[in-house]
């Protein structure tokens, strides 16, 4: 696990990231690596699109009516665009109680879960409602779209996951229908049972709100049990154990770090050994 | 001396109770105002100046293994008279078992400096186990191990690390070569190379190479504690080092000698560290704090106590000793350092002062450290103020409990943190950086990048050298720089996260600005990129705080040093040692039975 977040900074870099970028990116490659696996599988598949994150034609984002934001993605990737849904989502959950903020035309859906992780990491509760874009290969541990409900539970991170028709997606709606994003909430929910574009949604709520308190302790109803995920434990086992990875995404990982290594040059060589220069 | 240079509120909680702890409210202030400024502390030179201190990993390692009586047990070392061989060590750290092997190989005909480019191709390889692996696991890693082909080696999560090492063969070879005569090598001639035989080739542990990750291991293991996986492998070299020398010259000679315990135990393992040291120091600016917090914290509590006859008989012992060393001591290159010649004599001086009947006196030990200031130079001063800190060990020791939770510090942005926020951060804690004029090219004529010839990482120049795109991170003024300039652009109320969606490369230096805020001492005031900049001063900061002695840089960028010189030997350690066991005396020949054939 740590060997992929070290090699993997460089890796995105290697890929066509900017260091501040792949700063941030390394760990929700190793966190998606970790619990589904194909995540350096996805970045190599998705390699010039990420090669243009460069370029100044850039993201875009515009305050809704209802106070959630909406952003472009420019057809970026996730383990670029989607951390912004979530400083968005965060800085109005942490200012104003609640956030709401939802992104279309991105690629790279396999990096959902690990998004979800970022805003638990936050301390946040919440939800985010997918549905990845056609092209999108997914492992099987992530659907084509649904729900990922998220929060902390003494110190440990709880998800839960499911299809956005099944009957806790209801309970859910039900929960954030008495908040400013219900509405939002519930399009979005219902966006997901169909095919099309792919976009993603993430609402949180801060500490001690009364809405991500209902949200949590809806993971405590008996019915909720196969929905339950256990990412955390994936993660802690990832790092006892290793992560099981294929030789060939391997050697991906290191092949896209060994883009950022330069010969050493004369002048360089000059400098090093004894002398002052 | 400025008052209170780190205020109260920002000494970080944990220390803050133990200065409670300690002293009364009154005494906690004259601490406080003692702690040196950032301005004067967070310069490259200053922090070069600095000595391994009684803080120092290897050292907090050390006393932990000797307190614990850790059991290290040789239950086989084979090998032939080329030193081609297997061994097998069990030891018990504390309570938690482990293992490890070490694989030695013949010399190929190649010093060899320690240098990622060496790949596999070291002189020894070993490899540390969690727990007791049984033979067949332990034949799996040897035979990994004698691929001897980096790109092929790869363990599993069993194994903590991997501890390549060297030989320095001029050593290695007369120490063989005197026991094998049937007599004892020449410790002066050991102490003219800082004493070593096998030099350290690179830990690899940490998730490489498909090692354990360090969050893999159970809270309470040991190796949770940072380096300290790293150091006690390097321990363990410097244990096969002994082993080796007296199996090949038993298998030269089944009448040799063996290596009396009193030249084992002056035995270190040897270390060189290049240009990446710096690039680790920009990256883990929270580590830089946490070192320095406790250092300075431990050198104030003393320097504010009043001197007393048996401390300052104690001061005076442990200058002379660290004196006597010094001068038994030769370094390659003397160019880029304080000589320890030197620096032997200062502290000799310094001893004089505190002797009984020496016209000078001193009330406090910060007249002392006040008085070396102003006669001697700052590797000098540096010196005495790491000795200073042995005076109290009961505070460095309660102190140093910090430093695995200084140095775990989440990494994130607070993206509800406004512009102005942000701005008020940059004012406060980034003005030297902000303020430096960058218009020169000379101000910025290098970047760094990994080398694809050698794996580490080298310094280029703008405009000259390819692949600036990729540089390494180092530079944090820039970072500062850039951040101000786009946040003037910006209203005031607008949170961070709306910039992050306009610049999404700015996650890395927001995110530095809001997490190191708070944190005394996290930035180093000094522009790597300078084109006077020399990176031998940072590597020597942080090796010493690893705890490497007689660091001497062999040029501007690369600095050599030993570990462990004089750590009681497993024999001692499990029957209760003697903690006190840094700057050895050089053993003497005459003194050692047996020592001539």
């Amino acid at each position: 696990m740590s060997e992929i977040v070290r090699v993997g900074g460089w890796a995105l870099r290697g890929a066509g990231l900017s260091f501040g970028v792949a700063e941030r990116g390394s760990r929700l490659l190793a966190f998606t690596e970790a619990v589904h696996g194909g995540a350096v599988r996805d970045v190599c598949a998705h390699g010039p699109i990420i090669a243009r994150s460069t370029l100044p034609e850039g993201i875009t984002h515009a305050r809704r009516t209802d106070g959630g934001w909406d952003l472009d993605g420019g057809g970026r990737h996730l383990v670029e665009a989607g951390p912004l849904l979530a400083d968005l989502a965060t800085s109005d959950a942490r200012r104003r109680g609640q956030g709401h903020a939802r992104l279309s035309h991105v690629v790279g859906f396999i990096f959902v879960t690990a998004l979800a992780d970022l805003l638990v990491q936050r301390r946040l509760t919440g939800l985010c409602v997918y549905r990845a874009d056609e092209k999108s290969r997914l492992p099987p541990s992530v659907s084509r779209s649904g729900w990922i409900l998220f929060g902390q539970r003494g110190n440990r991170s709880v998800f839960a996951t499911g299809a956005a028709n099944d009957p806790l997606a209801r309970q859910i709606e039900e929960i954030l229908g008495e908040t400013t994003f219900g509405p939002a909430v519930s399009s979005e929910l219902s966006k997901a049972s169909s095919s099309g574009e792919g976009y993603l949604a993430a609402v949180a709520f801060g500490a001690r709100n009364e809405t991500g308190n209902s949200l949590l302790s809806l993971l405590n109803r008996p019915e909720v049990g196969s929905a339950l995920r256990d990412y955390a434990g994936q993660v802690a086992a990832s790092y006892r154990d290793g992560v099981s990875m294929e030789s060939q995404d391997l050697q991906d990982l290191y092949d896209l770090e060994m883009r950022t290594w330069a010969p050493t040059s004369e002048r360089s060589r000059s400098q090093a050994g004894y002398g002052k220069f | 001396m400025e008052m209170n240079a780190v205020p109260p509120s920002e000494l970080p909680p944990f220390l803050r109770d133990i200065l409670r702890a300690f002293l009364g409210e009154n005494e906690q202030l004259a601490v406080l105002a003692r702690l040196r400024p950032a301005d004067e502390l967070m310069t490259a030179p200053r922090l070069g100046a600095m000595k391994a201190t009684r803080l120092s990993f290897a050292n907090v390692l050390a006393r932990r293994m000797i307190e614990e009586r850790w059991s290290i047990s040789r239950e086989r070392l084979t090998c032939d008279e080329e030193g081609d061989g297997y061994g097998v060590y069990r030891i018990d750290a504390g309570g938690y078992p482990l293992t490890y092997i070490a694989r030695c190989f013949r010399w190929d005909g190649i010093e060899k400096i320690g240098r990622r480019s060496d790949g596999a191709g070291r002189d020894m390889f070993g490899a540390i186990f969690l727990g007791t692996p049984d033979e067949a696991r332990i034949a799996e890693e040897f035979a990994i191990i004698n691929l001897r082909d980096a790109a092929l080696m790869r363990t599993r999560s069993d194994v903590t690390g991997w501890t390549p090492a060297n030989r320095s063969v001029r050593y290695f070879d007369h120490v063989v070569d005197a026991l094998t005569a049937g007599h004892q090598p020449d410790p002066s001639f050991l102490g003219s190379g800082t004493g070593y035989i096998l030099r350290n080739g690179g830990y690899l542990g940490s998730g490489r190479q498909g090692s354990l990750s360090l969050d893999g291991l159970s809270e309470k293991h040991p190796f949770r504690h940072p380096f300290f996986g790293d150091l006690f492998g390097l321990f363990l070299i410097r244990q096969v080092s002994i082993d080796l020398v007296n199996g090949v010259a038993c298998a030269r000679n089944p009448n040799a000698a063996r290596l009396s315990p009193e030249i084992a135990r002056y035995i270190g393992v040897g270390n060189s560290s290049g240009q990446g040291m710096c690039v680790a120091l920009q990256r883990w600016p929270e580590w830089v704090s946490t070192w320095l917090c406790v250092r300075e914290l431990s050198l104030a509590y003393a320097t504010s106590r009043p001197t007393h006859r048996s401390t300052s008989s104690r001061m005076r012992s442990l200058l002379e000793r660290v004196s006597n060393y010094l001068g038994s001591i030769e370094l390659q290159c003397e160019d880029y350092a304080i000589p320890p010649s030197a620096l032997a004599r200062n502290l000799e001086t310094a001893a004089a002062w505190l002797a009984p009947g020496s016209s000078k006196s001193f009330v406090t030990w910060g007249e002392f450290a006040d008085e070396v200031v102003s006669t001697f130079d700052p590797e000098t001063s540096e010196q005495v103020n790491s000795l200073l800190i042995e005076l109290y060990p009961d505070f460095a020791d309660a102190v140093a409990e910090y430093l695995p939770i200084g140095m775990r510090r989440e990494r994130d942005v607070a993206p509800e943190m406004t512009v102005s926020e942000v701005q008020a951060l940059l004012r406060r804690n980034y003005s030297w950086a902000l303020r430096l004029d960058q218009r020169q090219s000379k101000v910025r004529q290098h970047f760094w990048y990994h080398s694809i010839d050698n794996g580490e990482q080298r310094r280029g120049e703008r405009i000259i050298d390819p692949h600036e795109e990729f540089e390494s991170f180092i530079d944090h003024i820039g970072l500062a720089q850039r951040l101000a300039c786009v946040l003037a652009t910006y209203e005031g109320g607008t949170p961070v996260a709306e910039v992050l969606v306009e610049h999404p490369e700015l996650y890395y230096g927001l995110a530095r600005v809001q997490y190191l805020a708070g944190l005394p001492y996290a930035e180093i005031r000094d522009n790597l990129l300078h084109r006077d900049f020399l990176p031998a001063h940072l590597i020597r900061f942080f090796v010493s705080v690893l705890g490497i002695e007689c660091t001497s840089p062999l040029s501007i960028r690369y600095v050599r040093g030993v570990f462990f010189q004089g750590i009681p030997l497993p024999e001692e350690l499990v029957r209760g040692a003697n903690a006190d066991w840094r700057f050895p005396a050089q053993p003497s020949l005459s003194d050692i039975d047996g020592a001539v054939a």
